[in-house]
């Protein structure tokens, strides 16, 4: 039990931390999923082992496991493209600043 | 040749730019140092050789640098615009050959090739990278390209406005022959003399980088 109420107080609170900050509809829709998931596995923890049944997977946990790499690779991915539109746009800043005042010869 | 720009891209070069522009200094009347955010007196010593300087506030990669002298000395109205490494191992004689090699011809880009020429104290594993970089580069452009990983380049105007260089690191290289190749633009290859000093062998490229570069290649790739 103890466990359990460290587990929903944790997903509210991050539910509730990611909330007051002004996200997007699509990423407030997916922090709710995941926190409505979340909730329901504490609660009810013989689903993920029915689910992971169902798909042919031996344990609920190996069915997490999974789930929680592939999501861990998407965010991975995620970020490192949006770095690398970052370094773009920083670099495009950089160049107008460098062209916008070059230094001649005896300046 | 007035009409001629000299993009030199330099990252912590004190110790080596003066030496270097002075001897452009002997082929060559405009030369642009794109100081890439140093942190030493590259700039100030670029500068004080007679070279118009153009400084990153940080530190992009010698793509980013390459990019901006580009821009710059296409708004200064060149009509040919090369590409020289800083840290002094290209022979400057060479950039009146390559003029004369695209004003005889209908190329737009003279490429420089050291296995063509001449690399005098080429460490073993450096070439045999510089190599394998030919054969990937080879399958990945098409072009039949000896060399692709020189720095001593020369552009038409015309050919450096469409070439757009994205990659800020080491893998422009590779990148710009690919926009040749994607903007189907003429290209020739000159003979050039590399020499490898203690110097620009310590400021080269490690084997750690050269796998950087394979990886932003391929992201460019799949980018677009």
């Amino acid at each position: 039990m103890m466990i359990e109420t460290v587990l929903l107080g944790a997903i509210v609170a991050l539910v509730l931390y990611v909330g007051s900050h002004r996200l997007g509809g699509a990423a407030t829709a997916a922090v709710l999923c995941v926190g409505a998931a979340g909730i329901t596995l504490v609660i009810s923890p013989s689903l993920a082992t029915r689910v992971a049944a169902t798909l042919g997977v031996g344990r609920g946990a190996d069915l997490l496991l999974y789930f929680g790499f592939i999501a861990a690779l998407f965010v991975s991915a995620h970020f490192y493209f949006r770095l690398k539109r970052q370094e773009m746009q920083i670099a495009t800043l950089v160049r107008a600043l460098a062209v916008a005042g070059p230094i001649y010869p005896g300046d | 040749m007035d009409d001629l720009w000299v993009v030199v891209p330099a990252y912590q070069e004190q110790d080596a730019i003066g030496t270097t522009l002075a001897s452009l200094f002997a082929h060559v009347s405009n030369v642009v140092v794109v100081d890439d955010g140093s942190s030493d007196a590259t700039g100030e010593r670029a500068a004080a050789a007679g070279a118009v300087v153009l400084r990153h506030c940080v530190n992009l990669g010698q793509g980013a640098a390459l990019q901006t002298g580009i821009s710059f000395a296409l708004g200064s109205g060149a009509r040919y615009v090369c590409t020289f490494d800083a840290d002094g191992q290209h022979d400057p004689a060479t950039i009146a050959e390559m003029r004369r090699a695209l004003e005889a011809g209908d190329a737009q880009v003279a490429l420089g090739s050291r296995f063509m020429g001449r690399s005098i104290g080429m460490p073993p594993i450096r070439r045999a990278f510089l190599r394998f970089a030919v054969v990937v580069t080879r399958l990945m452009t098409r072009l039949p390209v000896s060399d692709t990983h020189n720095g001593l380049r020369l552009f038409t105007s015309a050919a450096a406005k469409r070439i757009r260089i994205r990659q800020l690191g080491m893998a422009h290289a590779s990148e710009i022959l690919a926009e040749i190749a994607a903007h189907k633009l003429a290209f020739v290859e000159v003979p050039t003399t590399v020499r490898y000093t203690e110097y620009s062998k310590r400021k080269g490229q490690s084997l750690f980088n050269s796998v950087k570069i394979m990886l932003d290649l391929m992201y460019h790739a799949w980018s677009g």
